[in-house]
Formats: C-alpha cells, structure tokens, sequence
C-alpha cells in the first residue's frame, strides 16, 4: 500500500515537474495568458529535451547512470530556482485567476480530474501481458542493476558491443532508470503505476486542451467531448491502434506518442489557426519535435508526417505561405535523427560501448 | 503488422493495413461518418480544423501508393500502421457527438436520450478491452505472484549474484522486468520465432544451435538427444530451467539429469550442476571512465 501511495504521489510529482519546467519558457510566453495546462504540455517536452542533452553525451562517455542521476537531480533542482525567479509572478497571477473560478468551474474541473483518475485506476489496476515491455521495463532494470546506460541487451542481460540505435536516442527509458535510482523506487513500480498514470492524466489534459480550443471554454460540450474521449478509448482497440497503447501498453514512449504528441500537434494547429505568426505556438511546436524523439524512435518518422499533413494545410486555410518554412524547420531534428537511424541500418556507423 | 509486406501487396497494401488496424471494430467508419456531419452541420470554424487534415490524409497516408514509395527509400513493412495513428478518431468522433448533442438534440432530455444513444454506438462499433475479463494486478510490480516466488527460489539455491534460467515464454518475457540479476539464453525475437513455428530443427541440428535446442525442449515441448541439451545448457551457461506443471519437459530434464531444486504451485524449478561453472559479473568500467573524454567516443566510420 505504501508503494502505491509513492507511487500515486510521484504521478503528481512528474507533472509539477513538468510544470516547472514549462515556466521556464514564461520569458518567451509573449502577451499570452499564462495557462497551468499549456505550461505542463510545453514542460513535458522541454523536460525531455534537455534530459536528452545530458543523457547522449553521458552515454558516449559510457559514464555510469548514477552520475546522470546525480547531473539531473542537480538540474531539477537548477530549473525548480530558475523557474520560480522567472515566473513566480505569473503562478502569482494564475492563482489569483483560479480562486475566482465560479462553483460551477470548479465542480467542471472535479468533474474532469474524477474522469481522469478513474480511466487511470481502470488501467493501472489490470493485469496486462504485453511484450514490448520485455525490453522497456527490463532496460530500466538492467541499467540500474548494472548502474549503466543503454550497454546491456535487456532482453537477455548479456554485455553489447555497440548500442543499438534504434533505443540510443530514445531516452526515455533511462530517464525512467534515473528517476527509479533518486527516489529509490522499483522499475516496475515506476513504469507500471507511476509512468502509465501520468500517461493517463497527459493524454486526458491534452484532449481537455482540445475540447476547450474547439468549443470555445464551454463546459458543458467540453465534459462530454472528454466522456466520449474516454469510453472510446475503451472500445476502439485491436492490437494496433491508439486505445490499444493508452489502456494495454500505457507504460510505453510509444503510448505518448500516439496519446499526447500527436494530439499535441492538433492542439497546436488549433492554436495556429487563430494566428499563424504565434511565435509561442511556433516555439511549442519545435519543442514537440525535439522532446518527442526522447520517447519513441517512431517519433522521427511519425512528427515530420504529422506536421505535413497536420500543419501544412495552414498554409491554404490561411494562405499564408510562411508557415511552410516554419513547419519543414520543426521536422528538421526528426528527420536528421531519422537519417542516422538509417545510416546505422545500413552499416555506415556504429557506436562502441567501450573504448577500442 | 508482421504478416503484411508492402512488395507483395502492392497498392493494395493499405487496405489490407486498414482492415488489420480496425479489425472488428467500425471507428474508422465512425470517424468518416463524423467527418460528414461536421461538414454539413458545424460551424465554419471546426470545418476548418477538420477536413483539411482529413484531405491530406486521403491524399498521403491513406494513398495507395504512398506507403509503396516509402518502402523503396525506408523498409516500413512492419510500422507503417503507426502513420494511421496521426487520424484523431477519437477526437473526431467526440466532437462531432458534443455538437450533435448540444447544437442539435434541442431539450434536455432529447439531449440525455442522444448521450445515451451516441454512447451505445461508440460501444457496439468497437471491441471492447477488457471482453475477455478484467484482470487485477496481484500486487503492486503487476507480476504473476508466482513469478516472484519463482524469483525467489532460484536466488536462494544460487551461489551467485547473477544467474542465468530458462523459462517457458511468458515467463521469459517478463521476469527480467522484475529480476534484471536473472539472465536469459535467448532473446525476445528467437523465442518467439520458436513459438510461432520458425524454428526448424534440422537447421538447429546443422548449425548446433545452443539456444535453439533449449528452445525445443522447454517451448516446443520436443525430445533432443540428452547429451545435445547439456551442452547447450554448458554453452549457453543455463543453470537453472523452470518449467510449469503442465510441461511435458519435466521427464526429459529428470533424464537429462536435472534436479528439481523446488517448486510452487504450478511450477517447478530445475537446476544443472555446470562442469564449468561461468560466473557473470557486469563489465567493470571504471578504469574506462578515468579516460581522457575527448578520446572516449569510439565512432566506426565507413572506411
């Protein structure tokens, strides 16, 4: 019982987490009203870009995942005092706008957070068999059993050669193994509880993100739009589709992918359709792009797709044609890390996990 | 999707793609059907969001030849289904029910009688998760508790820190997520090749497969010369094979000379006393990380 309140409690953990890190980009926010959601959403994505920063030169160094823990634990700690120096005014004001929320808004968010928790508990209290987790949840229990990076075959333990490629990048598995090592929690417990609730409670923020940009804040259509969002998600399953990875294969990047990223582009061209030259919404978009690669290696194919076929059409609804150039800059980071994937695919390269 | 290949489909790939990725389940449909409905009854505003989108899916994802042209530049036989989740179906299809409902449906209880109707479809156009039953987690790692029984066993018979088992395939795939000091004599994708038909004997024969002869004698239930499955077990340095009661292994590991260290309620533990007992210790890297970083990234190049 008391892992599992830890293991509640670190759900919230990681979205203040995010939040904090969201607040960081309060400088650039530009006349924008500061939003809690849109801050966590723009969080999440700098929080794995920047673990990514640390995490690939750590790696290339074969350096020890304790000494990326303590780097990050010391980053948390550098971005928690940044961010309350730079935006302690705007959480000020933000909070002074929550407490005039009418009865009703409030009984609206309980509404919605109720959803939220009960799809959570529904999917975390089950029993699932899936098989990718042979790798995820086991390369977060090698690296810390091993106190290394990406060096040893999950799947079997045995010591590689040469990281594969396919993970390198997509970091968010160790990030997962750092946060087991400072809080001293299971990998299971993390990946299984912790990683899928937050999963959960993302990807439902993101729909209310959408239900609120597509009805205008009305409360009524938005709690019905997140009631249909989430009894679909129930029913809308083969071994494929997007339900499948939120509600059976929650603790994967991969269920983030499908649930939080590319719904996030859809919120952010629902952003952009009301101005095309939000540099805000522009920067959000970027860090979309280079955050998501951190979660899944399907991310470098799927984002560049997705702004193509997403964003693209701006360009015409809007005609507006600068938004062409903006939208093939953010695929830029995808696509070049898509190149090297290739290029390791086709033998050009290979990264030793030892010195030769 | 394994079982699809993009050059022997063809154009007619992504409709093949589609039919597996909405097998017994209509949302794809629905999602259509909402499509229409936005058009024809939503305001100016969300046309703009949606069917945009929709148009360039029609024209890129969901065009026959697109996924053909990929291929010939990145093999995307077994992920291109992956494209399919960039179509907000979900999003789609509840935003369309919140306007039918609310701009729509007129009083309130033609609106609750339009929920209850709208929430019937979305549950008899899909497959619902849990049809099968719901199972709960029997603790908090969401492991079989036997597994960590099992786990359990094996670390108090070992001498070692790390030990190396071979199990039957669920076991295989999830006790290293539980027990990473477990190590395993095949990975994921061997073992299933095996399960799924493709481990043919005669070329694990030809080429003395250790693994494979593990394989078929833990997973495909097969009866190998004895002497053949010690030495895989030696090569392979398998200490220990755990097996479940309904297992017709369990004669054959007793013939080849394995002892039955200990069992749980439906599993037994076996263990093989190595003539070379192989100690694994992780790889020391400490010295290594003394090194000058400038020169500690090893890149092979092409030559």
């Amino acid at each position: 019982m008391l892992q599992a309140g830890i293991a509640s409690i670190m759900i919230f953990f990681n979205f203040i987490l995010y939040f904090v890190f969201g607040s960081l980009l309060a400088p650039v926010s530009g006349k924008k009203e500061f939003s809690v959601t849109r801050t966590v959403f723009a969080g999440f994505f700098l929080y794995y870009t920047v673990f990514t920063a640390f995490c690939i030169p750590a790696m290339l160094k074969w350096k020890p995942l304790s000494y990326l823990a303590g780097i990050w634990a010391a980053v948390m700690v550098a971005a928690f005092a940044a961010a309350a120096a730079l935006a302690f005014r705007k959480w000020k004001a933000a909070v002074r706008r929550i407490r005039k929320y009418d009865p009703g808004h409030w009984g609206f968010l309980a509404g919605v957070f109720i959803l939220s928790a009960v799809q959570a508990f529904i999917i975390i209290y089950n029993y699932q068999f899936t098989l990718d987790a042979a790798y995820y949840v086991a390369n977060v229990a090698t690296s810390l059993q091993t106190d290394s990076m990406n060096i040893y075959d999950p799947y079997t333990g045995n010591w590689q050669d040469h990281f594969q490629m396919r993970y390198f990048f997509s970091d968010f598995s160790i990030n997962d193994a750092v946060l087991c090592s400072l809080f001293r929690i299971p990998p299971l417990v993390w990946c299984k509880t912790t990683m899928a609730g937050t999963a959960v409670f993302l990807t439902n923020m993101v729909s209310y993100m959408i239900g609120n940009k597509l009805f205008g804040g009305e409360r009524k259509k938005v709690f019905l739009f997140l009631l249909f969002t989430e009894i679909m998600n129930f029913f809308f399953i083969t071994i494929y589709t997007t339900s499948e990875f939120l509600v059976v294969r929650t603790c994967e990047g991969k269920c983030l992918l499908a649930n939080v990223v590319l719904p996030g582009i859809l919120y952010l061209y629902l952003d952009l359709t009301e101005n095309t030259r939000d540099r805000n919404s522009w920067l959000l978009l970027l860090l979309v792009c280079l955050g998501s690669s951190a979660l899944s290696s399907s991310s470098n194919m799927l984002i560049p797709a997705s702004i193509g076929v997403t964003i693209l059409p701006l360009a015409v609804v809007k005609k507006d044609w600068r938004v062409v150039p903006k939208a093939i800059g953010c695929m830029v980071p995808c696509v070049l890390l898509m190149l090297a994937y290739v290029a390791y695919v086709k033998g050009l390269y290979v990264i030793y996990t030892y010195p030769r | 999707m394994q079982s699809l290949n993009i050059a022997e489909a063809g154009f007619s790939y992504i409709f093949r793609c589609v039919g597996y990725y909405s097998e017994g389940c209509s949302y794809l449909l629905l999602y259509v059907l909402s499509l229409c409905f936005l058009f024809l009854k939503a305001d100016r505003r969300l046309k703009r969001v949606f069917l945009p989108q929709a148009l360039m899916l029609l024209l890129t994802i969901y065009n026959p030849v697109f996924p053909v042209l990929l291929n010939s530049i990145f093999d995307v036989n077994k992920e291109y289904y992956r494209f399919l989740w960039i179509t907000p179906v979900i999003i789609v299809t509840a935003c369309a029910g919140a306007v039918l409902v609310y701009d729509c449906a007129g009083n309130a209880v033609r609106r609750a009688v339009t929920t209850a109707a709208l929430i019937l479809l979305m549950i008899t156009a899909g497959s619902f998760v849990y049809s099968g039953g719901y199972v709960k987690a029997e603790n908090i790692y969401q492991m079989p508790s036997e597994l960590l029984q099992v786990a359990d066993i094996l670390h108090r018979d070992s001498d070692t820190e790390y030990l190396r088992a071979m199990f039957e395939y669920d076991y295989h795939m999830q006790i290293r997520q539980y027990d990473p000091t477990i190590l395993l004599p095949c990975d994921r994708d061997t073992y299933m090749e095996a399960v799924s038909g493709k481990l043919d004997p005669e070329i694990v024969e030809e080429e003395e497969n250790a693994s494979g002869r593990l394989l078929e004698v833990i997973a495909l239930g097969m009866r190998i010369d004895e002497e053949d499955f010690r030495e895989a077990l030696e090569s392979t340095a398998t200490e220990y094979v755990v097996i479940s009661n309904a297992n017709p292994a369990a004669v054959f590991l007793t013939d080849a000379g394995l002892k039955l260290v200990g069992t749980t309620a439906g599993h037994r533990i076996y263990r093989y006393d190595m003539k070379e007992p192989q100690v694994f210790q992780p790889e020391d890297y400490s010295g290594i990380w003394e090194l000058d970083s400038a020169n500690g990234i090893q890149i092979r190049w092409p030559n």
